[in-house]
């Protein structure tokens, strides 16, 4: 992960303040131990020789508790469970923006409204104990900040939602989609299965043994899915999984939102009952 | 002997908006002291020029520029300006008001004193934002929008 600052780059110590060089450099190079601003504009940040992209903010180090990895948790689960030293801090907006244009890019009028109400209230909400929201799926995708539109501005002066849990939410659609997993693989996420379906929430598993329903999310974050498995076809080596949508089928549906024509209250009292 | 006496009423006029605006006055020495405000800091100091010389930047003396284009608001966790526009100042820290404002947040982020020498302006630093602005200038309340939000950074690549 490189950083650049079109303006004066800083790192503070406490209270030592460290002018940066200008041009491209590691986060971990810059960051340290402290914290870093870029006066003068956002940060630029590049991935991985991804094109680089705003974060207006602050990047702190902030060292992670001692925990010991949950049982029964793979190391990349365990990695992603304990957290990450970088946190940045924006401004809600900034943040919001960004998680809308990372989660749903071209989103607009009612649909975003409703949209933005949910990701400032899951804003708020503890998805890590002790530590702030992860930046990926998991959480809510940020991949930098944004400028706030209109729509976020107008779901911003509303009050916040009257909800205290997660508000999960999905891209949802009916873009058709296929892919093909090993037999190892499925084996190993949902045992000796001889048969797949979903009902776009629920996977329905057939075992010689019986029938078991499990919950879509695991099935499709452990095989890499794009949405919830409508159909599994068992072939010799591979199993050809199907559905339509993406996402895991939980919340809001926000295609389904931008197509219905409602107000952003009849969206939100849709998905999650919670305005008349 | 006009000009003076401008000076001194101008003075007046800006320590008396200073104090109404938060209960924080500006010593003759640009120090500020602190009263009242218990969420935010504010902090204010008048131009050191002014007060002890009346001396105000090209462009703006003489009511050239309104009161009402004499406001930029940053934030402080963005660094973004979230109202207002740049101006031109005339204090140690830069030339324009977002200099003058960047520096604030970099001091205060810092845990040090903001900055005590300025154009004819006051500089306050609340929880979000830092605001330099002509004390007789409107500024526009908190939004919700502006309030910190933080993630833990994976920093995936872009799909």
């Amino acid at each position: 992960v490189s950083v650049r600052c079109a303006g004066r780059a800083l790192r503070l110590d406490g209270e030592k303040i460290t002018e940066l060089p200008s041009g491209w450099q590691t986060l971990r190079a810059a960051l340290g131990t402290g914290t870093i601003l870029c006066a003068g504009g956002p940060w630029e940040v590049r991935v991985a020789g991804s094109r680089s992209r705003p974060y207006a903010g602050i990047f702190s180090f902030r060292p992670l508790p001692d925990r010991p990895p949950e049982v029964g948790t793979t190391p990349r689960e365990a990695r992603a469970r304990r957290g990450s030293e970088v946190v940045f801090r924006t401004t809600l907006a900034s943040y919001v923006a960004g998680v809308l244009a990372a989660e749903h890019a071209g989103l607009s009028g009612e649909a975003a409204v409703a949209l933005a109400e949910v990701i400032a209230h899951d804003a708020r909400v503890e998805r890590h104990p002790g530590r702030p929201l992860c930046d990926t799926t998991h959480c809510q995708a940020f991949l930098g900040t944004a400028t706030p539109t209109a729509e976020i501005t107008r779901a911003l002066a509303l009050p916040e939602l009257p909800a205290r849990g997660w508000l999960p939410y999905f891209r949802g659609g009916d873009e058709a989609w296929e892919v093909r997993r090993s037999r190892a693989e499925v084996r190993a996420v949902l045992g000796d299965a001889q048969r797949v379906q979903g009902d776009g929430r629920t996977v329905e598993v057939t075992r010689a043994t019986g029938v078991e329903r499990v919950g879509c999310e695991r099935v499709r974050v452990a095989l890499r899915l794009p949405g919830c498995p409508r159909d599994g076809v068992f072939e010799e080596e591979t199993v050809r999984l199907s559905g339509r949508g993406r996402g895991h089928g939980l919340g809001l549906d926000v295609e389904a939102a931008r197509r219905s024509g409602l107000s952003a209250d009849e969206i939100l009292q849709r998905a999650y009952g919670l305005r008349p | 002997l006009v000009r003076l006496r401008e000076i001194g009423a101008r003075r007046s006029e800006l320590e008396l908006h200073a104090r109404d605006a938060g209960g924080a006055t500006c010593n003759s020495a640009g120090d500020s002291a602190m009263r009242g405000a218990r969420s935010s800091t504010f902090v204010c100091w008048i131009s050191l020029a002014l007060l002890l010389g009346g001396w105000s930047p090209p462009g703006v003396d003489g009511g050239a520029a309104r009161s009402e284009e004499r406001l930029l608001v940053l934030s402080r966790h963005s660094g973004e300006v979230l109202a207002g526009k740049d101006l031109t100042v005339h204090a140690l820290e830069g030339n324009d008001a977002r200099a003058l404002a960047d520096f604030a947040r970099i001091e205060s982020a810092a845990g040090r004193s903001p900055p005590r020498s300025a154009a004819d302006l006051v500089v306050r630093l609340e929880d979000d934002r830092v605001i330099v602005n002509d004390p007789r200038t409107a500024v526009p309340p908190t939004a919700r929008g502006d309030a910190p939000a933080e993630v833990q950074g994976w920093l995936a690549p872009t799909a």
